[in-house]
């Protein structure tokens, strides 16, 4: 009778063993990519991380609904969802308050401060663009998915998925060239 | 279709998408977000017990997480429940002025801010797994919104609440740190410092210890 109590009990902390560990395995592969969308979505360092934490949270809840192998795509869409919840909620970041986060230990200081100035400028460039153009910028620009893969993320036509990269495409060009002059100007004044 | 990185863009836009590209979560912030998640920090072997002890309450987490993605944060804001706090308890004087978009009003702070361990009348056990455990995050989750969005009085407010609701509560680190921001924000700066040193020596190891120290502007 002990055995059979005990056939009865122990699959439940197996299974959670089990789906703890495959959150954990998810978290290594993904963090840093659902971090980043978060923030190219437009939320500051922190807020990108409380975001991410969020995401990763709503999968541990759902894990049996996330198919083998579609978990980066199951991230993606939930950090899409939670960009366009605090978009909405206007608790966009502040640029220039909100811009502690820090590089790798061992950076040269040069080189955080050129990176660091870069991922602002980018971040301002990014800020001019609507949000529907900015989403499919960002995947496809920064995190490489392909436009299928994107217009079914969103839940548009893969036209419409085409055709917000391309004007995402003019606007980040178009914004990113009048920076630049106006940076060379002011150096050579 | 090419990405822009392998065709025909300028250096300068180079740069900036190399440096979107390669941006990267601070160590402390991956800390933060694995401690949140209760699995074992980078680098570690094995999950800590309280690593497993926070899976335990990942359902409720994730229940709670998954509104908020549904949900704008404004109609959480809003929805603050029915009050579920023992009648018992005394109400914590701490003025709530009307939140201000723009420059922080400062707030009559009262010594409760700097207390972290209030001891009310009869303290409520946050057990894992109970409305309780949900309510503490909901609460966390609306003060740390507060504070994001620089709702500083309200923020103090919310946080009063957890204290008096949960003086054993789960995230009482986290209520603390968000305590320091909110003083500082909300312009009491020398509050801020001394709560943040009280942090700081109660836990020295807490992976929120630079977080507070870049609040108070005390890193070394």
């Amino acid at each position: 009778m002990a055995n059979a109590s005990l056939l009865l009990v122990e699959p439940r902390p197996l299974d959670e063993a089990a789906r703890r560990s495959r959150l954990e395995k998810m978290f290594r592969a993904h963090h840093e990519l659902v971090w980043r969308t978060l923030r190219r979505l437009g939320l500051g360092p922190e807020q990108a991380a409380d975001a991410a934490q969020q995401a990763f949270l709503i999968a541990a809840e759902r894990l049996n609904d996330i198919r083998q192998g579609s978990e980066r795509a199951f991230l993606f869409g939930t950090a899409i969802r939670l960009a366009r919840t605090a978009y909405r909620s206007g608790r966009r970041f502040q640029l220039e308050d909100d811009m502690d986060h820090r590089a790798d230990a061992g950076s040269k200081v040069e080189e955080l401060v050129d990176r660091r100035r870069a991922v602002e400028l980018a971040d301002r460039v990014l800020a001019q663009m609507e949000p529907s153009l900015l989403t499919v910028f960002v995947l496809f620009e920064i995190e490489g998915l392909s436009t299928p893969e994107i217009a079914e993320l969103v839940g548009v036509p893969l036209g419409t998925a085409a055709s917000r990269l391309r004007r995402a495409r003019e606007a980040f060009r178009s914004t990113a060239a009048r920076m630049e002059r106006t940076m060379r100007r002011e150096t050579s004044q | 279709m090419k990405r822009l990185m392998d065709e025909g863009s300028t250096s300068f836009e180079q740069s900036l998408l190399s440096a979107m590209a390669n941006e990267r979560p601070s160590p402390e912030l991956v800390a933060r977000m694995e401690q949140g998640l209760g699995i074992a920090a980078s680098g570690g072997a094995a999950a800590t017990a309280g690593g497993v002890a926070a899976w335990a309450k990942l359902a409720v987490v994730g229940l709670v997480a998954a509104g908020l993605a549904g949900v704008a944060a404004v109609e959480l804001r809003s929805a603050d429940g029915p009050a579920v706090a023992p009648p018992t308890v005394k109400p914590v004087p701490v003025k709530v002025e009307a939140p201000v978009a723009a420059a922080p009003t400062p707030v009559a702070v009262t010594d409760l801010a700097l207390q972290d361990d209030p001891t009310p009348a009869r303290p409520r056990p946050a057990a894992s797994g109970t409305p309780d455990l949900r309510e503490e995050i909901r609460l966390l989750d609306q003060a740390r919104a507060a504070v994001r969005a620089g709702e500083a009085n309200e923020a103090l407010s919310l946080l009063a609440k957890y204290n008096r609701r949960y003086p054993r509560g789960q995230f009482r680190q986290e209520a603390q740190v968000l305590r320091v921001e909110a003083l500082k924000e909300s312009g009491h700066e020398e509050a801020a410092v001394k709560l943040g040193k009280k942090f700081v020596a109660q836990h020295p190891e807490s992976p929120h210890v630079e977080r507070v120290e870049r609040a108070t502007g005390t890193e070394h």
